[in-house]
């Protein structure tokens, strides 16, 4: 690269194909709030591969954990061991401890001392009370019990309570009875945690903590493919909504979704759908020898395994959702082939190199001219891939991509039309790229598998922003070097805060389909929807909740004019508006698209939002090229082209 | 406290049968998908969204507020005459509860003021309609209510009253009574103690449902009595319940769940006591019933009479779907008209029906949101694998 010695540096420019293959799609590891320790930084970070072989975060957390405890006790008086022992609750040797609440330096509301047994979960009025309960046969055997509890159980466990359901239903039924109540109560009382899980009735099912599923029985689930759903008949009440459901081949009822997913999985319904239906399907009997070994193994398992398998679990939880299928599924659809990302890669490469040697040929020529001048001194710094191809924000409509020359000086319009002179001599003898002048761009055609792509270039300084004159007639407009520069910006905070944060780029593809698909939405830049994802993904837990948040954020008038509106996080100096662009209808039309997807979201319909198409045209890019008149379809694809190109001009300015 | 043992044996762990008998199955549970959050607020999020801060006093819309405001408030003379009327029925209830030795139909236990007359929320009728201003009483019996009590009740009233108004018509409802005087109305709310509710027949006696309405209906009006008291929030409650009379897709608001949203949108301050002015308070109002207050999946609002979120109550939703998609799909289009024309959503001024068809507002396109839960449609229809992979766009390459 810098053979001849030019300052030439190359930015973003790590192979795209290798990494988007490997971002998780929906990753195995499913992050919620309890796991997610504070370095968990690195574990969902993909950008790099070097990073990937990195061992599982799950240790160093523990490692963290203690490393803290041993420092805090290291600086603390040993009567303040217990609420390290609280900390570490989940390590069992050290399971009960005396709680006080009334310290004097506490708290002053309570004017007794309540003692508390972790193990037993019981509340004794007085120290020599606890002191008899802690002798007593029945702790001892809590004990010793506790010790051997197996890690794994098909259970539901309420932990405040120490109950142990078996099913859902029980486990909900548990959560909104009294006794549950009375826990709830004591424990606050006793300024104890409670676990998330429990404190809302409504959420049963989704922390790990309280809820632990056997591990085999997840995967088996996965791999069981449901059948006979046919034979499954809903029953609906006088309001419409969904009474029970009912198995025809089985003549059993269920009142949920899930009992009915599992049932479909259930070994019974196979039987009884070989039985009854196809003689020739094959019930898979090998279950129980992989649940056999499964279970061998869990039981030997540490911590880490525990850990394992709670990231499993929820991962499992979510998936059980309809609306996270469906979204996953999208994604499957609509994420780039690996042969479509090489030939991307390909021609981006060839391209990148004729601007290097567009490079060395202009320096050369400067050289020429005068001397005295520093050879290292030319007016192309460097290249730099934005957009969408360097935040591996692509899906398989995408034929428009974005390189930003980074030049020394305010770039003038000689030296663009140097640049393009240039390039258009390297690509005189190959007959499939083209080269246009387009406003302050030039923008690069070629046809790869019967597909035409388009690079724009654009031309830019970083010298640009100090510069306060307005636009001089030698130079390129001003705003087409500070779009240039804020996409840069945009990738820079990107690939700081987005590409961090496991299901980001999953579901910004698919907000990026819908702009595809819909006229409505056809004006909403990425860079907002980015945005709009990395706040809601800082709040909650799940992928599908933060899905459902943005459309939130949207259908509730967030770009409405007059409202309040979205802040540009890598402009710090000062405020500026990510929908400064869009014009009133172009807000009402973004709002009113997203008001029904949050309704069809809401009611369980997500599919229909997104089958939904009103771009005919549109949806001619999307299929297999096969045109017998080649100048039209490289007519209608330079229009989508050129239309997008004006989509993205308008965002960024 | 302590619990050692699953509270039934093994073959009973699923849910016992006798709860089916007091505790139907959750049917609201299917959209509910397990998780339900809070909805979107803007001002819970105060550090992305900067600008709030300049938007908290709108000028122009105060201005339209204010002229609104004038013009659903009723005149001065009008709530003198309804609060005189009231007030000659509540004497002679009170009466019958002093003296119930005088009146064998029923026993009275106690006469309460509650609704909007009592909060100064009302408003104006709609123009040109025959409804007459009211005001509420919910009387409270020992005994149960049945229908000819009911009856004999309103001839006992009728009797009383006879000398002292004139023009009076009483009819039995099926909450009550209703005694209208011309242009003005008073409702009796009748309800029994709860001790009776078991008891009640809907072949002999007023509906259970109507009758914990009812009963409830005591309870709001404490709570609203006590907690509601800025005029913010009172003002808010007019517009609101302006734009229900207006807008018949808010129909499922009822006046509780606005009294409960109009507190929440003006004093739920993001931690801080202030509270909002009306302007930025009626926008926030339809940009929480926008982003799906009452949609499954979502909390909804705090209810304090029944320590629970308005969307988990749990024996009977507050709505069904389809009423929750029309309550929804409804404020989402006035909360963009709202944006585009404020003088037409606030009812000073006439403009196009929006809700007819696409039509030009301040030169904008705009297209009303269209329901996609139909009353007839079974709604909880779960998801067709197949159509769903067949319908899909295809993006093969």
């Amino acid at each position: 690269m810098s053979n001849n010695g030019i300052n030439y540096s190359m930015y973003n420019t790590y192979p795209y194909t290798q990494i988007v293959q490997q971002q998780p799609l929906y990753g195995q590891r499913f992050s919620n709030r309890h796991l997610q320790p504070p370095i968990s930084y690195n574990a969902g970070y993909q950008m790099y591969p070097s990073m990937q072989n990195q061992p599982q975060y799950n240790n160093s957390y523990d490692h963290l954990i203690q490393s803290a405890a041993e420092t805090l006790a290291a600086f603390t008086s040993p009567s303040e061991q217990t609420i390290l022992n609280k900390h570490q609750a989940h390590i069992p040797q050290k399971n009960f401890h005396r709680r006080s609440v009334n310290n004097s330096s506490s708290d002053a509301k309570n004017s007794t001392r309540i003692y508390y047994c972790e193990t037993c979960r019981i509340a004794c009025g007085g120290l020599s009370s606890y002191q008899a309960h802690i002798k007593g046969s029945k702790h001892l055997k809590k004990e010793t019990n506790s010790q051997n509890q197996p890690t794994n159980s098909n259970t539901f466990r309420c932990e405040l309570c120490d109950i142990i359901c078996t099913s859902s239903d029980a486990y909900k039924s548990h959560l909104d009875g009294s006794k549950h109540d009375k826990t709830v109560k004591l424990h606050q009382k006793l300024g104890k945690k409670i676990p998330e899980s429990v404190q809302q009735p409504s959420l049963p099912i989704n922390e790990s903590q309280t809820v632990e599923i056997k591990e085999e029985k997840q995967i088996l689930d996965n791999n069981i493919k449901s059948i006979g759903m046919e034979y499954i008949e809903t029953l609906y009440d006088n309001t419409n909504t969904i009474k029970s459901y009912y198995c025809k081949l089985c003549d059993c009822k269920f009142n949920d979704a899930n009992a009915k997913d599992t049932h479909l999985k259930g070994k019974r319904h196979q039987l009884s759908y070989k039985k009854k239906v196809n003689p020739n399907f094959e019930v898979n009997t090998s279950n129980n020898n992989n649940s056999n070994k499964n279970k061998a193994s869990s039981s030997n398992e540490t911590v880490k395994h525990v850990y394992d398998q709670q990231i499993n679990h929820n991962y499992n939880q979510t998936e059980t959702n309809e609306d996270t299928k469906y979204l996953m599924m999208l994604h499957e659809q609509i994420i780039p082939t690996q042969n479509l990302l090489d030939a991307i890669e390909q021609f981006v490469k060839t391209v990148e190199s004729a601007l290097k040697s567009c490079s060395e040929q202009l320096c050369s020529l400067t050289t020429v001219e005068n001397t005295e001048l520093d050879t290292n001194k030319t007016s192309l710094m460097g290249i730099s891939r934005v957009g969408l191809l360097v935040k591996n924000l692509l899906i398989k409509s995408d034929r428009l991509f974005h390189l930003v020359v980074i030049c020394k000086e305010w770039p003038t319009k000689n030296l663009f039309q140097n640049l393009f002179s240039l390039l258009c001599d390297i690509w005189k003898n190959q007959t499939n790229i083209q080269c246009y002048k387009h406003e302050d761009t030039i923008q690069v055609y070629t046809n790869i598998n019967e597909d035409q792509m388009c690079i724009s270039i654009s031309l830019t300084s970083l010298s640009i922003q100090s510069n306060n004159d307005v636009n001089i007639e030698q130079y390129l407009s001003k705003t087409s070097c500070l779009n240039a520069l804020n996409a840069m910006h945009s990738v820079r905070w990107f690939q700081q805060h987005v590409t961090t944060r496991q299901h980001a780029s999953a579901l910004i593809r698919c907000l990026r389909y819908k702009t595809k698909i819909a006229r409505n939405w056809q004006s909403l830049s990425s860079e907002a929807i980015e945005i709009l994802i990395e706040h809601t993904l800082t709040k909650s837990i799940s992928p599908v909740i933060a899905f459902r948040h943005v459309l939130e954020y949207l259908a509730g008038g967030l770009i409405l004019p007059n409202n309040p509106s979205l802040r540009i996080p890598w402009q710090t100096d000062s405020i500026k508006d990510a929908f400064d662009n869009l014009n009133n209808q172009q807000r009402n039309d973004i709002t009113h698209e997203a008001q029904i997807g949050l309704r069809f979201m809401a009611f369980g319909h997500l599919n229909k939002w997104f089958e939904q198409c009103d771009i005919p045209q549109m949806m001619l890019s999307f299929q297999k090229r096969s045109y017998s008149d080649d100048d039209n379809e490289s007519n209608s694809v330079k229009r989508q082209c050129t239309k997008s190109e004006n989509i993205e001009e308008h965002n960024k300015s | 406290m302590r619990r050692s043992r699953p509270r039934f044996p093994p073959w009973r762990q699923n849910r016992p049968p006798y709860q089916h008998s007091y505790r139907p199955p959750f049917s609201q549970h299917q959209f509910q998908q397990n998780q339900s959050s809070d909805v979107f607020d803007f001002l819970n999020l105060p550090e992305a969204f900067p600008s709030i801060k300049q938007l908290f006093d709108d000028p122009i819309l105060t201005a339209i507020i204010m002229e609104r405001i004038q013009q659903i408030t009723p005149a001065a003379a009008d709530s003198f005459a309804l609060m005189n009327f009231g007030s000659v029925i509540r004497q002679k209830l009170d009466i019958l509860v002093l003296s119930p030795s005088s009146f064998t139909a029923c026993q009275v236990s106690e006469v309460r003021d509650v609704g909007s007359y009592k909060h100064n929320t009302i408003i104006n009728p709609p123009i040109g309609s025959q409804i007459p201003l009211t005001s509420d009483l919910v009387v409270v019996l020992k005994t149960l209510p049945t229908r000819e009590a009911i009856d004999q009740l309103g001839n006992r009233l009728k009797q009383d009253l006879q000398n002292e108004i004139e023009l009076l018509s009483i009819r039995s409802t099926d909450y009550g009574l209703s005694l209208e005087n011309g242009n003005m109305a008073v409702h009796v709310l009748l309800t029994t103690l709860p001790t009776n509710w078991q008891s009640l027949d809907s072949s002999l006696h007023l509906d259970r449902t109507i009758c914990k309405q009812n009963f409830y209906a005591i309870k709001h009006a404490k709570w609203v009595d006590e907690v509601c008291i800025h005029p913010s929030n009172k003002l808010l409650v007019r517009l609101l319940k302006d734009l229900r009379q207006r807008f018949n897709g808010l129909e499922p608001l009822n006046p509780w769940l606005i009294n409960l949203l109009a507190h929440h949108c003006v004093t739920n301050n993001n931690n801080s006591t202030e509270q909002l002015p009306p302007s930025y308070a009626f926008k926030r109002a339809l940009q929480l019933l926008s982003s799906g207050l009452f949609l499954p999946g979502s909390n909804g609002l705090y209810d304090p009479i029944n320590d629970t979120y308005t969307n988990l109550s749990r024996p009977k939703p507050i709505m069904t779907l389809e009423e929750q998609d029309r309550l929804c799909y409804t404020s989402q289009t006035l909360l963009r008209a709202l944006a585009i024309h404020p003088k037409y959503v606030l009812g000073t001024e006439n403009g196009p029906d929006i809700f007819a068809g696409p039509c030009e507002l301040n030169g904008v396109m705009f297209i009303a949101n269209e329901p996609i839960v139909f009353k007839d449609q079974s709604n909880g229809h779960a998801i067709d694998d197949t159509q769903q992979q067949a319908m899909f766009a295809e993006v093969n390459s």
